[in-house]
């Protein structure tokens, strides 16, 4: 397989895009993207857009084909894929497959969604298709559900607290203060967190991230094209040393640990082997806090934090910005909000920033970074290791 | 008792809607019972129910193990004593498709 590049990336905000188009966001994000890549059109031979729920909240499919149409690329394959909240993961590892394997010299991936003009009501039935239905659906059980049995268990085995749990609230809405992509950043005490709405024990309202419109774009190019472009990018080339994609199972009855999501340790092992990296080495990493107990989950499955230490090394500020590990800080999922598809491009955006020192929250030195993008109960995920170019 | 279907060929547990068996794609499925007791090994307590849930919120989802790697989802029913983590329960039969559980004594 190639090498593959990362040499533009586009996002919009992540929060309230009233009455705009879905796929004028799409638009947005990867006309920025294309423009910074300095790539001509003619030379995107693939275009995959990740997306979740367009169908029931828009009435909307088909939108690669459409976004493509819009921004005037050629007669290439256009791909909507659809793997729940990790559908942009998948676009992003999809683009990088197409020029890893010779089949194009470059290509885009987007991530795109909208969810605020919607009701409670039917984004909740629209996010609830990522449930096997058919096994979990019968108990009532939800989203915030699933991580509420999971905080019990990690309670009970590590001694993870609501204190531990709030550290990491405070941490990721305090990065999306300082982050211009992020509107749902504030500055937030124990109290207010403590004291907010009982959503499914113990988890609270601010445990959960808010739902959001938004997209983020990224154009990915082969070794040749990115030496022949060189001399007009005005920014860091980017290497893709990874991008793997996993499945677990899904339903939350098929999880013999509901303390772990097999799909993201085997992805973020594999990764590591591909890359030639330790975890040791990760700089930083955008990571699916999803709900606050997930980002301590994740931590440990992707092996930056010991097995039960994610909400203690939260608590001790070794995840902050300038602690032993950065773990989101672009404010998360739970300061930038949830556009479900957009979200893992999103991730690629903030990591690009961060590898080519051009965050608003910038990590110093960050030569190494991680994404990680997880779906349904489980079921899909995917786990991409970044790296700066000398 | 509680209800499951398995595979006929290698006995692999089959999820409800299952129409081969993922292991050996065998189409030959039979029913066998499972322990009506367990233990939970987690719980929550849904204070808001998914849009069109025939169950009033608030109410508990449990895991109960009733085999050693075999973990049935289901609601705790309305009369059981307080979910506790580890606790033994029972099965009380089924509702909307949803296996019911009761908290017993230990």
């Amino acid at each position: 397989m190639r090498k593959v590049y990362i040499v533009g990336v586009g996002s919009t905000i992540f929060g309230k895009h009233s009455g705009e188009a879905i796929e004028s966001l799409a638009v947005t994000a990867a006309v920025d993207a294309l423009l910074e890549s300095t790539v001509n059109r003619e030379q995107v031979g693939a275009l995959y857009l990740g997306n979740f729920i367009s169908g029931p909240l828009n009435g909307k499919e088909i939108l690669a084909g459409i976004v493509a149409d819009r921004i005037g690329l050629q007669n290439i394959p256009c791909t909507k894929v659809e793997g729940a909240c990790a559908s942009g993961g998948i676009a992003f590892r999809h683009a990088c497959m197409t020029v890893a394997s010779g089949e194009a010299e470059a290509a885009l991936a987007i991530g795109v969604e909208t969810m605020t003009h919607a009701t409670t009501k039917q984004t909740t039935a629209a996010l609830n298709c990522a449930l096997d239905n058919e096994s979990d659906g019968p108990s009532g059980l939800t989203f915030p559900g699933l991580y509420g049995l999971a905080w019990r268990l990690h309670a009970e085995q590590f001694g993870t607290a609501r204190q531990h749990v709030s550290a990491v609230i405070k941490k990721n809405k305090g990065n999306g203060v300082r982050n211009p992509l992020a509107q749902m950043g504030a500055t937030l005490s124990d109290d207010t967190i403590a004291n907010s709405a009982p959503i499914c024990d113990p988890i609270q309202l601010y445990d959960c991230c808010p739902t959001s419109d938004g997209a983020a774009a990224v154009v990915v190019v082969s070794e040749a094209l990115a030496q022949q472009i060189s001399q007009t990018l005005k920014h860091r080339t980017i290497e893709v040393l990874a991008s793997v994609q996993t499945r677990g199972s899904p339903s939350i009855a098929g999880h013999q640990n509901l303390l772990s999501f097999d799909a993201t340790v085997r992805a973020a092992k594999r990764a590591y082997e591909m890359a030639k990296v330790k975890p040791t080495e990760i700089d930083v990493v955008e990571l699916h806090d999803c709900f606050s107990i997930a980002e301590i989950i994740d931590s440990e499955d992707l092996g930056l934090v010991p097995p039960g230490q994610g909400g203690y090394w939260a608590y001790e500020g070794r995840t902050a910005i300038d602690g032993d590990i950065a773990i989101n800080a672009s404010g998360g999922l739970l300061a930038k909000g949830h556009p479900v598809g957009a979200t893992g491009v999103g991730q690629i955006h903030e990591v690009v920033q961060q590898l080519r020192h051009a965050h608003a929250n910038q990590v110093p030195n960050a030569n190494i970074g991680m994404t990680h993008n997880l779906g349904g109960a489980g079921v899909a995920c995917t786990v991409s290791i970044l790296r700066g170019v000398a | 008792m509680i209800g499951r279907m398995r595979c006929a060929e290698c006995q692999t547990t089959l999820s409800p809607s299952a129409t081969v068996c993922p292991a050996c794609l065998s189409k030959d499925a039979e029913q066998f019972r499972l322990p009506s007791k367990g233990r939970i090994l987690s719980w929550t307590t849904i204070r808001r129910a998914p849009a069109g849930y025939p169950v009033t919120a608030p109410y508990n989802v449990v895991v109960v193990e009733l085999l050693p790697g075999i973990n049935i989802t289901g609601r705790l029913a309305a009369q059981s004593p307080p979910p506790m983590m580890g606790a033994p329960v029972k099965s009380v039969g089924q509702e909307h498709g949803c296996e019911l559980f009761e908290v017993t004594p230990s």
